[in-house]
């Protein structure tokens, strides 16, 4: 039964948006420009847009800041040969897809195929369309699982988070790193799943400069992200640290000389024999313990960066510090297996 | 809010575009929030007029309200799946232009239960629709054919342009024959006047 839609009364248009999913809410997007427009009307607002690239296809989906939101799948695209005239439809009303559905392990999967030729003009056009969807401004987020996948992801313009898992057969070293880096200047965040290779990085290294970095596995390489990370949030797992790393780390705090952004460093090892000395390190950092006057009990590590989980510490059986000269107070968990530092403001 | 027993002996008359009129029961008429709020307090003299809608759709929004009088109080939209099946046949027997009609009386008369149902009937009509098939559902030209529209608005265009242009070719001759005489008139007084001056200048 067809429905005259744009006809209809705007609460209803807007109470039929509500009850579909994004993906149908992106299909009717591209019926017509008046579509387009009411759909713009309604407010729809999503947190982030994430990209995830593969050799030949990117999905796109939405996500949501929430820790247990999962993401939601729109489309896939990918580049085809020819656009057949029965199956084209038009981004933005001026670049030419083919939409097709294809049924994979008993899900309906979605491709809008663009001319291989065409890339850049379609991801742009795509991308305006996207954004121009939404009332808010999302967080474009890449995803890449190879070298490939991150040189393919230039095409995408103001990626503000960037999740990479290159796995051991096809490494990922410094150097692509700080290409990728350079594709994307607006990076507010990077996680890396997988070791890296390459020349060490320093303090003037594009990846030590962004606000939120999280390595998994970052094992030989932690000590150099220690000391060359330089802004708001370092968060390390499967750490290979000494006692040194922490130590050179936090005298550089204490005196003032480096990590004057720094909000909080997370930290976990699997080192067996760690051996902390905990009364030698109490006293050269004058470790207090809380007192419940210098400071709240909780601490509230607020980001929205994906890969660094927003939660609450109760910091009451934490040690507190202070920098020299009376500066900021941060506070400190020493255990076996995770050392945290966060600081407060 | 009143129980559905008392409320349901309080009847209201009701008058569509057709100027009939039919009764409502009281409990039914309370699930339209428009209704709440124009007449609840005040109560209505006559019939209450929603002349706006034919008498076949306010009866047909009306005998949902009265069959949902006993359900328990709305708490959101349902999904499709848990409508019972007097919902469904409800709006199953109802064809396109009932369906619209339905809809738009339901918006004015602020139903929720029923507006959500039936907006619930139309996303469900769009869920998992490629462009080209909710082109079809929503009614919407297809690209061919405003391709085809555009085709034909430039045609008009165009021969409205050139009767335009017609008319203002025969605007100007028309001018430059309503100006001769003027200048005949004009020659004629200036002839006249010469000869009356020089015969001023003989005497």
């Amino acid at each position: 039964m067809p429905i005259p839609f744009l006809k209809l009364p705007y609460l209803i248009q807007r109470e039929v948006l509500k009850q579909l999913e994004f993906d149908d809410i992106f299909m009717m997007s591209l019926c017509s420009r008046k579509v387009k427009i009411m759909i713009q009307s309604v407010s729809i607002n999503v947190d982030k847009l994430i990209y995830v690239l593969s050799d030949h296809a990117i999905l796109v989906s939405v996500g949501y800041h929430g820790r247990f939101q999962r993401p939601q799948d729109v489309i896939i695209l990918e580049r085809v040969e020819a656009i057949p005239r029965e199956s084209r439809i038009r981004i933005n009303c001026e670049i030419e897809c083919r939409y097709t559905t294809r049924r994979i392990t008993d899900v309906i999967k979605v491709y809008l195929g663009y001319l291989s030729w065409e890339e850049d003009m379609f991801l742009k056009a795509f991308q305006g369309h996207m954004n121009s969807l939404f009332q808010n401004q999302p967080d474009n987020t890449v995803v890449a699982g190879s070298t490939n996948a991150l040189y393919n992801s230039t095409g995408i313009s103001n990626v503000n988070n960037a999740d990479i898992f290159i796995k051991e057969s096809d490494v990922l070293n410094t150097s692509q790193l700080e290409d990728f880096m350079n594709f994307h200047p607006t990076l507010n965040s990077i996680h890396l799943m997988f070791p890296f290779t390459g020349p060490p990085l320093t303090s003037e290294s594009k990846i030590m400069k962004i606000n939120g970095l999280s390595v998994h596995n970052s094992g030989q390489r932690t000590s150099e992200l220690m000391a060359n990370f330089c802004k708001q949030y370092l968060n390390l797992t499967i750490a290979t640290y000494d006692l040194n790393d922490w130590k050179q780390s936090l005298r550089k705090w204490k005196r003032k000389e480096a990590y004057g952004n720094l909000k909080a460093v997370i930290t976990c090892t699997l080192q067996p024999n760690f051996v902390l000395d905990f009364d030698v390190f109490a006293a050269e950092f004058n470790l207090q313990e809380w007192d419940g006057e210098r400071k709240p009990k909780n601490y509230r590590l607020d980001t929205t960066i994906s890969h660094i989980q927003s939660e609450e510490f109760d910091c009451s059986k934490w040690f507190d510090m202070q920098q020299d000269g009376g500066g900021k107070w941060a506070s400190i968990l020493l255990g076996p297996n995770v050392i945290d530092f966060v600081v407060w403001d | 809010m009143t129980s559905p027993a008392s409320s349901s002996e309080v009847k209201y008359l009701i008058e569509s575009s057709e100027g009939n009129t039919f009764d409502v029961s009281g409990a039914a008429l309370r699930q339209s929030n428009t209704f709440n709020a124009m007449f609840l307090n005040i109560g209505a003299d006559g019939p209450i007029p929603f002349t706006d809608y034919n008498e076949a759709t306010l009866k047909k929004v009306f005998e949902y309200c009265e069959h949902s009088v006993n359900e328990e109080n709305y708490s959101g939209p349902k999904h499709q799946d848990d409508l019972s099946k007097w919902d469904l046949n409800f709006f199953n027997e109802m064809d396109q232009k009932m369906f619209i009609d339905v809809i738009n009386a339901s918006n004015f008369l602020d139903i929720e239960r029923l507006t959500s149902y039936c907006c619930e009937r139309i996303a469900r009509m769009l869920r998992g629709k490629n462009t080209q098939e909710m082109i079809k559902v929503i009614t919407l030209p297809t690209a061919e054919e405003l391709e085809a529209k555009q085709k034909v608005e430039e045609k008009k265009a165009a021969a409205a342009k050139k009767v335009a242009e017609k008319a203002a070719e025969t605007a100007e001759k028309t001018e430059t024959l309503e100006e001769l005489p003027v200048q005949q008139l004009v020659q004629t007084t200036r002839n006249k006047l010469t000869r009356k001056y020089l015969s001023f200048s003989n005497e």
